[in-house]
């Protein structure tokens, strides 16, 4: 309820603030068609930066031509081959037909596949700064942007974050071209679209949105089209930009929409219903909406075989319970319910605690967050100095921190076992370390009482979260996607796609597979 | 006019019969104290006689499948009887979860946390439960389903844990009770956990099956829920024997005996852990029902605005309802299970029968020729 009341006033101030942003750079007139003063104009536009280039030229006999273009985002060859050679060793050009003739030169002359003609100076202004040449002929009133694009770019790797044993090993990279075309390679289905976009009144980004036509809710493409064409921001760096600009809950401690680096989980989430959105500059690819039970599901599980995918999900959801409950669990059991433990155990732990100053809770905040704090170093780090923080951090602090008697050896056990059980679940480690540390709060006040209370609690957050209309905790459920949950069934038995998210082509299959011999 | 448009699956609504009857059987004792080594023929005796109220709410539920109890009393009865009627009901539902929210409250505090006052123990479950009913039945029902499973999960687990303590002797001598003690426990037991079943008149509206089935979805529910009070009942009385009378939670002693080479020992915090989920989805549901009795009483256009008021009522309520716990016990053993039969079993026979005299509800006779 605070929440949603926080919430309301944070959307309301937001829009007391915001005043009509209309973005007024004088480029929304037409040009003229003298060229001196065209160059002239861009010149003024662009400034006196180093690397664009105006390159003026003579064709026919009395025409005047001149190309503009940004100099590292554009192929020289192709400039050299495709345009000038072109225009300049051609001799058919005429003066009285204007609109003919521009016509002419894009369609017989220029050796171009993408050619956009403009009489404005934002188009072609903003043609040029995303690696287009300009071409502009003296008496004509429209000028031509020619696709020359072609900077460097990284090279597919694997990727780092999300490593296979078996598997695909193409990741993407930074480019929305490669990543799209790493895409369109997986999924050949002509109902495969992808919907560009451009965002950010500073960055001009491009954005991609990518669905199987009817198969993905046209009500979730509707919405994602919707919130991405009113996004009204300066800037956008990352796909994490606008994963935080449309999810539906921005302060839940779980995240409602997915990423990947790897083409070929993209394509199955998509082929699942989902939306994709690739985001120029960003390797990481946006899935929307995200559930719950995704964070679980690795790649990996559907190459391997289905029994064993099986055991490695439901240790996945144990190694879950044992992030967020083992150090909260400790702490009520030594606080407040001695007696559950047996006899020996509690004999060695009391043995261990009895030279330490300090409550469980106290010892175990300090565990938690000098670990945080390693983890961060660690990811922080240049790779040389980040192996000698784990070990000046884990090796020598933790044994010292026994030996010293600030800690007890139990407490480094349980809170090394939850940050190791941590790191399974990839998708999930911030909502872990938050929900550990409000755990272990809820534990020190009322011990296993307030651990069921804080489970409970989570439950009903859970199931609350609707990211896009769809359940977020609903895979969980035991009635629905029952196949693709805490187990993995063979992929011959997951007939159904998952019924929430996929619109009308429920179906994956309709034979029997295996194929049986008997039939002719 | 309804105030909450989510909607109960069949699945949903199921599980929640079988939870809601599940949360009851681990406060047997109300019975165990009177039939003793016989109490497992009394549930049974008590299952069956408990059919015709199912029916006849089932009966209700298939004439107005949109109206809930408050709005049928209103429809039955007129705007006059029928608001005496609904108050009834809703006083009915607010003392079952103040009653409820006592039997948790003492439980913890007398087991888990001995130290802590009992008003946070309450007030932090009624936090979390009014969480759950602000944001609508879907939300407190949805997880019906998993409290079941882990409900149902523990009890057979313990069934086999306990096999060794267990002695078919127990059950003997078998119908040496008084007949009179019979006759009570059956009644106690179609009072108590099944005839609280009434609630499901409240979700009603919500419920998105069509009303014809959901009869049987009811009995699904309430065998599910039966049959795990009956597997309760049997392994305590074969673990416990006679001394099943003198525990005021039995299902805790049974457990607190399990021991497997003192590796697998003190497994009553299982116990625990189910009390407290059941106890939960129970009074989030009943506290949900009275939110929802008062709001259709008053005619409110939202029923969020009452949602904290009454969780603090409730809160008072327990603190005032019982004054010890042994009062508790002979109130629920003696005299309780005649005021909720009046509530649970005859009003709704009266709003049946008058519906079918008055040839209730009109306006579908109208629709229809």
């Amino acid at each position: 309820m605070l929440f949603k009341f926080i919430m309301k006033k944070i959307v309301a101030w937001q829009n007391l603030n915001s005043s009509n942003h209309k973005i007024d750079n004088g480029l929304e007139r037409q040009i003229s068609n003298k060229l001196g003063e065209n160059i002239e104009f861009i010149k003024k536009v662009l400034g006196g930066s180093n690397d664009i280039k105006i390159h003026e030229f003579i064709f026919g006999e009395e025409f005047e031509g001149a190309i503009i273009y940004i100099d590292g985002l554009v192929n020289n060859t192709e400039i050299r081959e495709s345009i000038l050679k072109p225009i300049v060793f051609n001799k058919k050009i005429n003066k009285e037909n204007e609109e003919l003739s521009i016509k002419e030169i894009q369609k017989s002359i220029i050796c171009s596949g993408d050619i956009k003609r403009s009489d404005m100076y934002s188009v072609l202004i903003d043609g040029c700064l995303a690696g287009a040449t300009i071409l502009l002929i003296n008496g004509f009133r429209k000028g031509l942007v020619i696709n020359t694009g072609s900077w460097e770019k990284r090279a597919i790797t694997e990727p780092q974050t999300e490593p296979v044993v078996r598997g695909p090993r193409e990741g993407f990279t930074e480019d929305l071209r490669t990543n799209t075309s790493l895409l369109r390679r997986r999924i050949k289905s002509p109902k495969f679209k992808m919907e560009n976009m451009i965002i950010g009144r500073k960055t001009y980004t491009n954005i991609c949105i990518a669905y199987i036509e009817g198969l993905a809710k046209p009500e979730l493409i509707k919405t994602l089209r919707y919130r991405l064409n009113n996004l009204d921001v300066d800037s956008i760096i990352d796909s994490s930009y606008i994963e935080e600009y449309i999810e539906d809950y921005p302060l839940s401690i779980f995240a409602t929409i997915g990423y990947s680096e790897k083409p070929d989980v993209v394509a199955a989430k998509i082929l699942e219903g989902r939306v994709g959105i690739i985001v120029d500059g960003s390797p990481f690819v946006l899935t929307a909406p995200m559930l719950f039970v995704e964070g679980f599901q690795s790649s990996e599980d559907y190459y391997v075989r289905a029994v064993y995918a099986s055991i490695l999900r439901i240790m996945r959801f144990f190694a879950y319970f044992v992030a967020v409950y083992a150090v909260p669990l400790f702490i009520a059991l030594t606080t407040f319910h001695q007696e559950l433990l047996p006899t020996t155990f509690l004999f060695s732990i009391a043995n261990a605690r009895e030279g330490t100053p300090f409550p469980a809770f106290i010892e175990g905040l300090i565990m938690v967050i000098s670990f945080e704090i390693l983890r961060e170093a660690g990811l922080r780090l240049p790779r040389p100095v980040g192996q000698a923080i784990s070990i000046v951090g884990a090796l020598i602090m933790g044994e010292a921190a026994v030996s010293a008697g600030i800690v007890g050896a139990p407490m480094v056990i349980t809170v090394a076992i939850a940050a190791v059980a941590g790191f399974i679940i990839p998708d999930q480690t911030d909502s872990i370390s938050i929900l550990r540390i409000i755990m272990m709060v809820l534990a020190t006040v009322l011990g296993g009482y307030g651990l069921a209370i804080g489970f409970l609690a989570v439950l009903i957050h859970l199931s609350i979260l609707e990211p896009f209309g769809i359940p977020y905790f609903a895979s969980i459920k035991f009635t629905r996607d029952k196949q693709d949950s805490f187990t993995r069934m063979p992929l011959w038995i997951m007939k159904d796609r998952p019924k929430e998210l996929s619109a009308t082509d429920v179906k994956r299959r309709d034979t029997y597979v295996p194929p049986d011999n008997k039939d002719d | 006019m309804i105030l909450d448009k989510r909607k109960i699956s069949r699945t949903q609504f199921m599980f929640s019969v079988a939870c809601f009857i599940q949360s009851s059987s681990l406060l047997t004792s109300f019975f165990t104290s009177i039939t003793k080594q016989d109490s497992w023929i009394a549930v049974i005796l008590g299952s069956i006689v408990s059919i015709p109220t199912l029916l006849i709410y089932s009966y209700i539920m298939k004439k107005f499948p949109d109206k809930n109890l408050i709005e049928i009393n209103d429809m039955v009865f007129g705007p006059i009887i029928g608001k005496i009627f609904s108050i009834i009901y809703i006083w009915f539902f607010m003392t079952l979860s103040a009653i409820n929210t006592k039997d948790l409250g003492e439980f913890v505090q007398k087991t888990i946390l001995d130290n802590t006052p009992s008003i946070i123990i309450v007030g932090a479950l009624l936090l979390l439960c009014s969480w759950t009913v602000r944001n609508g039945i879907e939300i407190v029902t949805r997880y019906s389903l998993l409290f079941t499973f882990i409900a149902t999960t523990i009890v057979i687990s313990t069934v086999f844990l306990t096999i060794n303590q267990m002695e078919m002797d127990n059950f003997l001598p078998i119908l040496q009770q008084p007949k009179m003690a019979y006759v009570r426990a059956t009644h106690i037991i179609s009072a108590i956990p099944f005839g609280e079943l009434v609630v499901i008149l409240m979700l009603n509206p919500n419920l998105d099956i069509e009303p014809k089935k959901r009869i049987k979805y009811l009995l699904y529910g309430f065998l599910i829920g039966g049959f795990t009070l009956l597997l309760v009942v049997f392994r305590d009385i074969a673990v416990l024997s006679k001394t099943i009378e003198i525990f005021l939670l039995p299902s805790y002693e049974t457990l607190r005996l399990i021991s497997v080479y003192s590796t697998l020992s003190r497994v009553e915090a299982l116990f625990a852990i189910s009390l407290i989920i059941l106890m939960f989805f129970k009074i989030s549901v009943l506290y949900y029902i009275s939110v929802m009795g008062i709001a259709y009483l008053f005619k409110m256009k939202s029923y969020k605005p009452l949602v904290l008021s009454i969780g603090v009522i409730i809160i008072i309520y327990s603190f005032i309802v019982y004054p010890s716990i042994i009062a508790h016990m002979k109130s629920g053993s003696e005299t309780a299970p005649f005021g909720w039969l009046v509530v649970e079993s005859i009003l709704p026979l009266i709003t049946a029968i008058v519906a079918k005299i008055r040839k209730l509800p009109e306006q579908k006779k109208g629709m229809s020729s």
